[in-house]
C-alpha cells in the first residue's frame, strides 16, 4: 500500500469512516482539556447564566449551575466518551449498535440537526443584538434589541456563517485559537469589574430577576434543570471529540476540567453580570458594566465570537450529516447542503424572534431527548454489552449486520427514547414550566435518564436478545457455541 | 467490491478491526477506566451536589 494511500486512510479514519487506532489519536489529558474548554467557553454560557438569574439569586444560581452541570456532564460523558475513547469510533457509527443504522440516522436528525438549527438562530440573534447595541453605544442612542436592524444583522450573521463553512475548515482552526483564550480573558475581566462594583456579600444577597413561582425551592429546581439541560446538551458532540484522545481515562476526565469547569465559569459570570445589572440579556448588561469603551470592545468581541461558535457547530453538524447520510444526500454539493441547512435558522429568526428571550425553553426541550439518550447509552454499553462492542458488526454491510434489527431500526431503543421523553414532559413541561410534585425532589432529566435506561434494558433482555438481534453477549456466546459444534461435526 | 481502491479500503478496515480484537483479547485494556476512576467520579459528583445543595438551596 502506497504512502499516499496510508495518508488517505488515516484522513478517512479522522473523519470517522473507520475507527482511529490508539497510535493515531492525538490528545492526552491536557490537550483534550484545552479542546474541551475552547468548546465550552462560548457565548451561550452568558445566555445560560443570564437565564439562571431570572429564576434565582446569585447564591442559589451558582449552586444550581454547579449541580446541573456536573450531573449533566457526567451522565453524558459515560455513554459517549468511554466507547469513543476505547474504540476510536465516530459517535453515530457506534450508535448503530444501539439504535440500528437507520435509527442512528433518525437520532442524528433529532439530536443534532434540530439542536444546531435552534442554536444558529439564537446565536445569530445574539450577534444582531450585540452589533445593534454597539452601534447605539457609539452613536449615543437607545439600542433596539428587537428592532429591524438587529433582525437583519441576525440574518446576515447566519448567511456569513454559511459562507464561511462553505469555504471549508481552514479558517475555523485559526479563529478558535484566538476566541477561546480571549473569551476567558473577557470573562475574568467582566468578573473583576462586577466585583469592583458590588462586593461578594452584596452579590450573594441579590434576588432573582423574574422568579417564575412563589415557591423558592421550585425556582431553584427549575434553575438546576436548565443547567442540567446545558450539561446534557453536550451529548451530540462529546463522543466525536473523545475518540481523538489516547484512551478511556484521557477521554473521560478532561470533561471535568474542560466542559464542566469552563462552562460553569462562563455561566457564573453570565449569572453575576445579569443579576448585578438587572437584565438577563448579556448584550444589554455588558453595555452597562464598564462604560462606553469596555461596552464597545465587549460587544464587538461577543459578535465576533458568536460567528465562530456558529461556524463550529454548523461545520460539525454538516460533516456528521454526510457521515450518516444516504448516498443521494452525500452526493449533494457541499455549498448547496450548507445553504439548505441555513434556511430554517433564517426562518426562525424572521418568524419567531422570541426564541432568543425564551431560549432556555428550547434548551430544556432538548434535554428531554438528550437525558433519555444518555440513559439508553449507559444501559446498553455498560449493563447489556459490558463495554464490549464488535467492530465487525458495526462495519458489516447494513443488510447483513447484527445491528440491522428491524429494517435498520431498533424499536426497543426508540420506545425507550419515547418513554424517557414522555416522562420528562409529564414531570416538567418545558414550554409552560409547569411541574409535578416529583420535579421538586428529582428534577425531570434524572427520571427521564433512568426510565429510558430501564425500559431499554428490560425490553432488550425480553425481546431483542432472545431473537438473536444486536450482537449482545448472551446471543454472541450462543452463536460461538453453535459455530464450534458445527466445526466439531465436520 | 470491484476496484483496487475498494480492496485496499477493506484491507485497511480489517487491519483496524484486528488491532482492536487483539486489544480485547488482552486481560487489561490499556488506559481503561478502573474501579477507582468510577468511584472518584461518583464521589466528586455526589460531593459537589450535596455541598452546593446545602450551601445554595434555601429551605
Amino acid at each position: 500500500m502506497s504512502h499516499h494511500r496510508d495518508v488517505e486512510f488515516r484522513v478517512a479514519a479522522e473523519r470517522g469512516d473507520t475507527p482511529l487506532l490508539p497510535g493515531e489519536r492525538i490528545w492526552g489529558f491536557w490537550e483534550f482539556s484545552y479542546a474541551n474548554s475552547a468548546l465550552a467557553i462560548a457565548t451561550w454560557a452568558f445566555l445560560i447564566g443570564g437565564a439562571t438569574a431570572l429564576f434565582v439569586g446569585p447564591k442559589e444560581g451558582i449552586a444550581a449551575i454547579i449541580i446541573g452541570n456536573i450531573l449533566g456532564v457526567m451522565l453524558v460523558a459515560l455513554p459517549t466518551c468511554l466507547p469513543g475513547g476505547r474504540y476510536g469510533l465516530e459517535q453515530f457509527t457506534f450508535l448503530r449498535s444501539v439504535f440500528g443504522a437507520n435509527g442512528s440516522r433518525l437520532v442524528y436528525v433529532l439530536a443534532v440537526v434540530f439542536l444546531t438549527m435552534g442554536w444558529l438562530a439564537v446565536l445569530g440573534m445574539m450577534f444582531g443584538r450585540s452589533v445593534d447595541g454597539l452601534i447605539a453605544l457609539v452613536d449615543a442612542h437607545q439600542a433596539s434589541p428587537t428592532g429591524p436592524l438587529a433582525l437583519v444583522l441576525a440574518v446576515l450573521s447566519i448567511v456569513l456563517t454559511g459562507w464561511m463553512v462553505a469555504k471549508g475548515p481552514t479558517s475555523i482552526k485559526f479563529f478558535n485559537m484566538i476566541v477561546a483564550p480571549a473569551l476567558v480573558a473577557l470573562m475574568l475581566g467582566m468578573l473583576w469589574m462586577i466585583l469592583q462594583k458590588h462586593g461578594f456579600a452584596e452579590l450573594m444577597a441579590m434576588p432573582a430577576l423574574a422568579p417564575p413561582t412563589e415557591n423558592k425551592h421550585l425556582n431553584f429546581m427549575i434553575a438546576v434543570e436548565v443547567n442540567m439541560a446545558a450539561g446534557f446538551s453536550w451529548w451530540p458532540y462529546l463522543g466525536n471529540l473523545a475518540r481523538l484522545s489516547k484512551n478511556e481515562r484521557t477521554a473521560f476526565w478532561p470533561n471535568v476540567v474542560g466542559i464542566f469547569g469552563a462552562a460553569s465559569l462562563g455561566e457564573i459570570v453570565g449569572l453575576l453580570g445579569a443579576a448585578s445589572m438587572g437584565n438577563s440579556d448579556p448584550t444589554i448588561w455588558m453595555t452597562n458594566v464598564g462604560g462606553v469603551v469596555v461596552g464597545v470592545v465587549a460587544l464587538g468581541f461577543i459578535a465576533f465570537a458568536n460567528v465562530t461558535s456558529m461556524v463550529n457547530i454548523l461545520y460539525t453538524s454538516i460533516v456528521g450529516l454526510r457521515q450518516i447520510a444516504w448516498d443521494s444526500l452525500r452526493a449533494m454539493k457541499w455549498e448547496r447542503l450548507v445553504a439548505l441547512f441555513c434556511v430554517i435558522p433564517v426562518a426562525i429568526v424572521i418568524f419567531t424572534p422570541g426564541i432568543y428571550d425564551g431560549f432556555f425553553i428550547f434548551l430544556v426541550w432538548t434535554s428531554a431527548l438528550n437525558s433519555a439518550l444518555s440513559g439508553i447509552g449507559i444501559a446498553d454499553y455498560f449493563l447489556l454489552r459490558r463495554q464490549r462492542v464488535s467492530l465487525r458488526s458495526v462495519f458489516a454491510a447494513e443488510g447483513r449486520s447484527p445491528f440491522r434489527f428491524w429494517g435498520g431500526f431498533n424499536p426497543v431503543a426508540l420506545l425507550a427514547l419515547l418513554a424517557g421523553f414522555l416522562i420528562y414532559v409529564l414531570i416538567f413541561n418545558p414550554q409552560t414550566l409547569a411541574a409535578s410534585p416529583l420535579f421538586a425532589v428529582l428534577s425531570a432529566s434524572l427520571p427521564s435518564c433512568v426510565l429510558a435506561g430501564v425500559v431499554h434494558y428490560l425490553l432488550t433482555r425480553l425481546l431483542v436478545i432472545p431473537k438473536g438481534y444486536g450482537d449482545y453477549p448472551a446471543a454472541a456466546s450462543a452463536r460461538v457455541n453453535v459455530g464450534r459444534s458445527r466445526a466439531a461435526d465436520r | 467490491m470491484d476496484t483496487m481502491q475498494d480492496k485496499e479500503r477493506a484491507a485497511d478496515l480489517e487491519q483496524r478491526i484486528r488491532c482492536y480484537e487483539e486489544l480485547e483479547a488482552q486481560a487489561q485494556w490499556p488506559g481503561a477506566m478502573g474501579a477507582a476512576d468510577y468511584l472518584a467520579a461518583l464521589l466528586l459528583t455526589l460531593g459537589l451536589v450535596v455541598v452546593c445543595y446545602v450551601w445554595g438551596c434555601e429551605p
